[in-house]
C-alpha cells in the first residue's frame, strides 16, 4: 500500500469518503436535476390503475385501456359469479384484443352519483377520464362498461360490471398491497435515459454530459491531437473512430425512441473522457496538509503562479502576430493562439491577488504591522518526485514546450493541480467554506487553462513546422530591451507589494496603477513585444530587492 | 454501542432524533483535548494494519506503522507524530459531525416495566433481588399503573420510530393475565395513534402456559430467556425458590420455553447466560444452550456481589471469550452463523460504526417503570435514589434527568476519558460503575481488539455477512 494511501473500511469511513475521482463535484447525483415529465417520484395516474377490483388499466391518450386481469385473485377471494364471468370473458382475449372502458356509473366527488360517458365527457364532468376515475369514492360500488376497441357497442362485444371502487391506500395510510413493486413509477419516462436527449444543451446538470472526449485506443496519448476534439457523448454513430467532433447542430444525436433502446452504448465519462477500460484515477482525493503548512504552502502557490505567468509571457511574445497572409488560417491560428496563452497569464495573475487576499486573512500581520504580500517567484515549479521540473525557464512556444504547459496545468497530484488540490483538502476539513470555495474556482479555472492549452495544441498542430514562430534568440545580458522588460516587471512588482500590503479598499488605486504598467502604452506588455521585435526571448530575473526574493517550496 | 452483551439488558442506545439541535438541552460535556485522550487508535488485524477513528468508529486500512515489525497487536496507540496524522484529517471531520459531546434531550422511546417484585427463582446472582431489590420494590404493579405508564410513553413518544415495552420483575409472567392486558392495551393505544410499538419480556420461562406463548407468538416480542447452560451450571445458580443445591429450574425453563423455540411466531428468542467467576466455560455452555434450540446466546460475567469476577478472574472471562470468539470466528468465515450474540453484535455495530458516549438509554430514551409507578432511569436501579428521576408530577424532572445525563456522559468518566475504546464501551453499566478495575477495562479492550480484528477478517473474507436483514415480518 503506498505511504499515502488510506481506505475506509467500514461503513460509517466510507460516508467520510464522500467524494469519488474522475469526475467534479457537481456530478454527484445530488447536483442532479434528474427527471422529465410529468417530473415527479410517481406517476399519479398509477394510483388509479388499480380502481376496478383484480383489474389494472392504463390510462392511454385520453383512452382507459385494459392491462391485466386477475381472474386468480378473484377466484380465490370469491368474487360474485357476475363479475367473475365478465372478467374471464375479457381475460380470454387479452392480450390480442384492446378492451376499454367507455362508461361509468358510480359516485363522483364534487359530481354524486352520475353516468359519465368517457368517449365525451362534456362540460359538466370532470376534464378527462383518468380524473373521472380519481373522483370515484372508494368503497362505493361503481358500474363500468368495458367495450372492445374493435367491435360494436353491443353484445359479446361489451361487458358491464360492478364492484366497489377500490382504495389505493391500506387501512394505516399505506399503499395498498395490490401495486406491485415499480408499478407506480411504471409510466414516467425514463429518467437516466431520456433525460439526456430530452432538453436542449447546457440545460442539465454535470451528470448529463453534453460533450466528451472519446475513449482513447491501448497505447495512445492523451495528448494525441485526434483524440482530443469533443464529440458528442450521444452520438447515434458509435463506429467511427475518433469520432467527428461536435458540431454547433448536434447532428447525429441518438433519437427519442432510439435512446431506449440504446442507452447501453452510452460510455462512462470520467474526467471529461469516456472510458472503456478499467479507470486509473487520474488526481486522487487531496490530502490536506501537515499542521501549520498552510500559510506557507500558500506563499509557495502565490510563486508559483508569478513562475507560470513567467513562462507563458515568455512564450506569448514568442509567436508572430503577423505570421502568414492577411486572413490566412496561419495568421488567425497563430493570433488565436498568443491571445489565449496571454488570458491564462493573465489569469495567473488573478490568482496571485486571490492568494494573497486570502494569506492577509489567514496570516493577519501583527497589530500595527502591515500585511507582507507574497511576490516572491518560485523558481521551482511543482512537479513529479522522480522528475522534478527544472527552474522556471523562458521558451519560445514549440510544440514541446505547449506540451509542457499542459502538463503544467494538468489535473494531477504532482503539478500545481495537486498543490491546490491538498490546499483545497485543507481548507475544507479545517478553514472556512469560502476560502474552500475561491480555492475550488481557482482549481477551475486551472482546468481551463488545461483545456486551453490542449486547443492552442490543436491549432498551431495544423501547421507543419513552427511557421508561427518568430526567430528569436536569448537576449544578451545588458541588452538595452531586456533591461526595459526587466526594470517595468519589477515596477508591477513594486506596484503590487503596495497595493496588497495596503489592503482593500485602500491599496486599490496601486493595484490598478500595477495593471496599467502591465498593459499600458508604457507597460510590460510593450517592452515585452518590443524586445522579441529585437529578436529576443523575454526573461525575467529574481529581482534584487528582498521583497521579491525567490520563495522555495515548503519542507 | 454496548460492548456486545457486557449489560444485562439491552436497553436501547441513546439517540438524537434527526434535526434535533445538538446539546437539546443547551449542555455538553467536552471531549478531552487531543494530548489528553488519543482521537484514533491504531490496531492489527489478521488482514492488515489499520486504524479506529473513534468518532464514528471509522475503521481505515493503513501502511504499516513506521516501526511496524516485531509490535505486538495491540500495543500502538496513535500518536501526534505518527505520519498518518495529515491523511486522518478528513475522517476526524467526518467523526466531528456527530457531535458526541452533546448530550441530547430526547423523550422517553422505550419504558419497561416492574410487573411483580416476586420471583419463582431464587438466582444467586440476581441484581434485582429477586425483584424486591432490597426492599425497595414490593408488591405488583396494577393495570391503573401500567396503562398510566404506557399513555405517558405514547404521548411523547417519537411517531417515526418504534416504542418498546419491556416486560421485567420479579418474573414478569408470575403476572400473565397483566402483561397480556398491557400489551393489548398498548397495542389498542398505539394503533390509535398511528405509533409504531414493539414489546420485549426477559422471562425465566420456568411458568409459561399456552396464552402466555400465543401472546408471544403473534406480537412483535423480543424474548430473552436467562438461561445458563448447561443444566448443571444453571441449577447451581438459578435455583427454585426452595433454595436447595440442585433444585434449579433447568427442566422447567425448557419445559416452558420449548414450544416457543419450535414455533416462536413473530417472537423473537434468544438466550442470556450469566456468567460467575468459578465457570468460564463459554463454549460449553453455548453448545449446550443450541443443542436446545436457541440460534442466538448472549452471555453477560457477574460484576457485583456474589460470583462476580475480580482482578484475578478478569482474564479467564476474557480468555473463554477470546476463545469461543475464535471458534465463533471461523464458523462465519466458513459461511456459517454465529449464535455468539456478544461477538454478532459488536460485528455489525462496528461495521455500522456505531459510537456514542452513553452504553444504553438509561435516562434519556428509556426508564423503567417500578410497581407502584415511579420511573427510574435504569431497570438495575429501581428504588436508587440516584436513578430516581420522577418528577412525582408524571413527568420527567427535566433538570435531574439533565444532570444525570452530563454525569454518566462517557466524556465524564475517569479513566474513561482518555481510553481510546471510549465511544465502543461507552464507560460500561451505569449501575456497575463501581466494578469498573483495570482488570475489568483491559479485558473489555481486549475483548474490542478481538472483534476489530474479526471484523476486518469477516469484512475482508465475508462481506455478505453485513448484508441488511430482512425482519422475519419482511419476508
Amino acid at each position: 500500500m503506498p505511504d499515502d494511501k488510506l481506505l475506509p473500511r467500514n461503513r460509517s469511513a466510507r460516508r467520510a469518503q464522500a467524494r469519488a475521482a474522475g469526475n467534479p463535484v457537481v456530478t454527484e447525483l445530488e447536483a442532479g436535476v434528474g427527471n422529465c415529465f410529468p417530473g415527479l417520484e410517481i406517476d399519479l395516474r398509477n394510483l388509479e390503475r388499480r380502481f376496478f377490483p383484480f383489474l389494472a388499466v392504463d390510462f392511454v391518450g385520453g383512452q382507459v385501456v385494459v392491462a391485466e386481469v386477475d381472474l386468480d385473485g378473484a377466484r380465490a377471494a370469491g368474487a360474485p359469479a357476475p363479475l367473475l364471468d365478465g372478467l374471464t370473458r375479457i381475460s380470454g382475449t387479452l392480450p390480442s384484443v384492446t378492451w376499454q372502458i367507455t362508461a361509468l356509473i358510480g359516485e363522483f366527488a364534487g359530481y354524486g352519483r352520475r353516468t359519465f360517458d368517457l368517449q365525451s365527457l362534456g362540460a359538466d364532468a370532470p376534464s378527462d377520464p383518468w380524473t373521472a376515475v380519481r373522483l370515484l369514492r372508494p368503497g362505493v360500488e361503481v358500474q363500468v362498461t368495458f367495450l372492445r376497441a374493435s367491435g360494436a357497442g353491443t353484445g359479446a362485444n361489451q361487458v358491464v360490471l360492478s364492484a366497489a371502487r377500490a382504495s389505493y391506500l391500506d387501512d394505516d395510510g399505506a399503499f395498498a398491497e395490490m401495486f406491485e413493486p415499480g408499478e407506480l413509477t411504471q409510466s414516467l419516462c425514463s429518467p437516466w435515459t431520456h433525460d439526456f436527449r430530452d432538453c436542449g444543451c447546457w440545460y442539465w446538470a454535470s451528470n448529463h454530459p453534453d460533450l466528451v472526449l472519446p475513449a482513447l485506443p491501448a497505447g495512445t496519448e492523451p495528448t494525441d491531437p485526434d483524440w482530443g476534439r469533443r464529440a458528442l457523448w450521444l452520438r447515434a454513430d458509435r463506429t467511427t473512430q475518433p469520432p467527428p467532433p461536435a458540431d454547433d447542430q448536434h447532428s447525429g444525436e441518438l433519437a427519442h425512441h432510439e435512446i431506449n433502446t440504446r442507452w447501453q452504448d452510452l460510455d462512462l465519462v470520467l474526467d471529461g473522457r469516456e472510458q472503456r477500460a478499467a479507470y486509473e484515477p487520474s488526481a486522487v482525493a487531496g490530502v490536506p496538509l501537515p499542521a501549520g503548512q498552510l500559510v506557507p504552502t500558500l506563499r509557495y502557490a502565490a510563486g508559483v503562479e508569478i513562475g507560470v505567468m513567467l513562462e507563458y509571457l515568455a512564450a506569448v511574445y514568442s509567436v508572430d502576430p503577423q505570421a502568414g497572409a492577411s486572413g490566412s488560417d496561419l495568421r488567425d491560428d497563430a493570433r488565436a493562439a498568443r491571445a489565449e496563452v496571454l488570458r491564462v497569464a493573465i489569469s495567473e495573475m488573478r490568482h496571485l491577488r486571490v492568494i494573497n487576499q486570502m494569506l492577509a486573512e489567514l496570516d493577519p500581520p501583527a497589530a500595527g504591522a502591515r500585511f507582507v504580500p507574497a511576490l516572491g517567484v518560485a523558481t521551482l515549479l511543482p512537479g513529479p518526485p522522480n522528475a522534478p521540473r527544472p527552474p522556471v525557464q523562458f521558451r519560445t512556444l514549440t510544440p514541446a514546450v505547449l506540451a509542457d504547459f499542459i502538463q503544467i496545468e494538468r489535473p494531477s497530484t504532482d503539478n500545481v493541480d495537486g498543490l491546490y488540490t491538498r490546499i483545497l483538502a485543507t481548507l475544507e476539513t479545517a478553514g472556512a467554506a469560502a476560502h474552500a470555495a475561491t480555492i475550488r474556482s481557482v482549481m477551475a479555472e486551472g482546468a481551463d487553462h488545461y483545456a486551453t492549452f490542449r486547443n492552442v495544441a490543436e491549432w498551431l498542430g495544423r501547421h507543419t513546422g513552427t511557421p508561427y514562430l518568430r526567430n528569436l534568440t536569448a537576449a544578451p545580458t545588458g541588452h538595452p530591451a531586456l533591461a526595459t522588460v526587466q526594470q517595468r516587471y519589477e515596477t508591477v512588482l513594486d506596484h503590487l507589494h503596495r497595493g496588497y500590503s495596503a489592503g482593500l479598499p485602500a491599496g486599490g488605486a496601486e493595484v490598478a496603477t500595477a495593471r496599467l504598467a502591465m498593459l499600458g502604452n508604457d507597460g510590460l506588455d510593450a517592452a515585452c513585444e518590443a524586445l522579441a521585435r529585437a529578436g529576443f526571448v523575454a526573461r525575467f530575473a529574481v529581482p534584487a530587492d528582498p521583497r521579491f526574493a525567490a520563495v522555495a517550496p515548503p519542507a | 454501542m454496548s460492548t456486545g452483551g457486557w449489560t444485562a439488558v439491552a436497553a436501547p442506545v441513546l439517540r438524537r432524533p434527526a434535526g434535533s439541535a445538538p446539546g437539546g438541552v443547551g449542555a455538553r460535556v467536552e471531549a478531552p483535548n487531543a494530548a489528553d485522550a488519543p482521537a484514533w487508535h491504531r490496531f492489527r488485524s489478521r488482514v492488515g494494519h489499520h486504524v479506529l477513528v473513534l468518532e464514528g468508529s471509522q475503521i481505515l486500512d493503513v501502511p504499516a506503522p513506521p516501526d511496524g515489525a516485531g509490535r505486538g497487536p495491540h500495543d500502538h496507540p496513535g500518536d501526534a507524530s505518527d505520519p498518518l496524522v495529515p491523511h486522518l484529517a478528513p475522517y476526524l471531520a467526518h467523526g466531528a459531525t456527530l457531535d458526541l459531546g452533546a448530550v441530547p434531550s430526547v423523550a422517553p422511546q422505550s419504558i419497561s416495566l416492574n410487573l411483580t417484585s416476586a420471583c419463582n427463582l431464587a438466582c444467586t446472582y440476581c441484581y434485582a433481588d429477586r425483584g424486591g431489590f432490597g426492599g425497595a420494590q414490593s408488591g405488583g404493579m396494577t393495570a391503573a399503573v401500567a396503562e398510566a405508564a404506557v399513555d405517558r410513553l405514547l404521548a411523547r413518544a417519537d411517531r417515526r420510530a418504534m416504542a418498546t415495552i419491556g416486560f421485567l420483575g420479579g418474573e414478569p409472567f408470575l403476572r400473565s393475565a397483566l402483561l397480556a392486558h398491557v400489551v393489548r392495551y398498548t397495542s389498542r393505544r398505539a394503533a390509535h395513534l398511528g405509533q409504531p410499538v414493539g414489546f420485549s419480556v426477559t422471562t425465566n420461562g420456568t411458568v409459561l402456559g399456552p396464552a402466555d406463548l400465543e401472546l408471544l407468538r403473534t406480537h412483535r416480542f423480543a424474548v430473552t430467556i436467562s438461561i445458563d447452560g448447561d443444566r448443571a451450571t444453571h441449577d447451581r445458580h438459578r435455583r427454585t425458590a426452595t433454595g436447595r443445591d440442585g433444585e434449579g429450574g433447568w427442566a422447567l425453563t425448557l419445559g416452558g420455553v420449548r414450544p416457543l423455540l419450535a414455533d416462536p411466531g413473530r417472537a423473537v428468542v434468544s438466550a442470556r447466560a450469566t456468567v460467575t467467576a468459578d465457570d468460564v466455560d463459554l463454549a460449553r455452555r453455548l453448545d449446550a444452550l443450541v443443542a436446545e434450540g436457541f440460534t442466538t446466546v448472549g452471555f453477560s460475567p457477574v460484576r457485583m456481589g456474589a460470583g462476580a469476577f475480580t482482578e484475578a478472574t478478569w482474564p479467564r472471562w476474557l480468555a473463554a471469550s477470546v476463545g469461543l470468539g475464535e471458534r465463533c470466528l471461523a464458523d462465519i468465515l466458513a459461511g456459517g452463523a454465529c449464535p455468539f450474540d456478544n461477538l454478532a453484535v459488536a460485528l455489525r455495530q462496528i461495521d455500522a460504526g456505531a459510537s456514542s458516549p452513553y452504553p444504553c438509554g438509561a435516562g434519556g430514551g428509556y426508564f423503567s417503570v417500578a410497581t407502584d409507578g415511579e420511573w427510574f432511569a435504569c431497570h438495575r436501579a429501581i428504588g436508587d435514589p440516584r436513578f430516581a428521576l420522577d418528577d412525582g408530577r408524571g413527568g420527567v424532572d427535566v433538570e435531574r434527568q439533565r444532570r444525570f445525563l452530563v454525569e454518566h456522559h462517557v466524556h465524564h468518566a475517569e479513566p474513561c476519558r482518555s481510553c481510546w475504546a471510549r465511544y465502543l464501551c461507552s464507560g460500561g453499566c451505569h449501575h456497575e460503575a463501581g466494578s469498573r478495575t483495570d482488570a475489568a477495562c483491559d479485558a473489555i479492550r481486549s475483548w474490542l481488539e478481538f472483534c476489530l480484528d474479526a471484523y476486518c477478517a469477516v469484512s475482508a473474507r465475508r462481506p455478505e455477512w453485513f448484508a441488511p436483514q430482512v425482519p422475519e415480518e419482511g419476508r
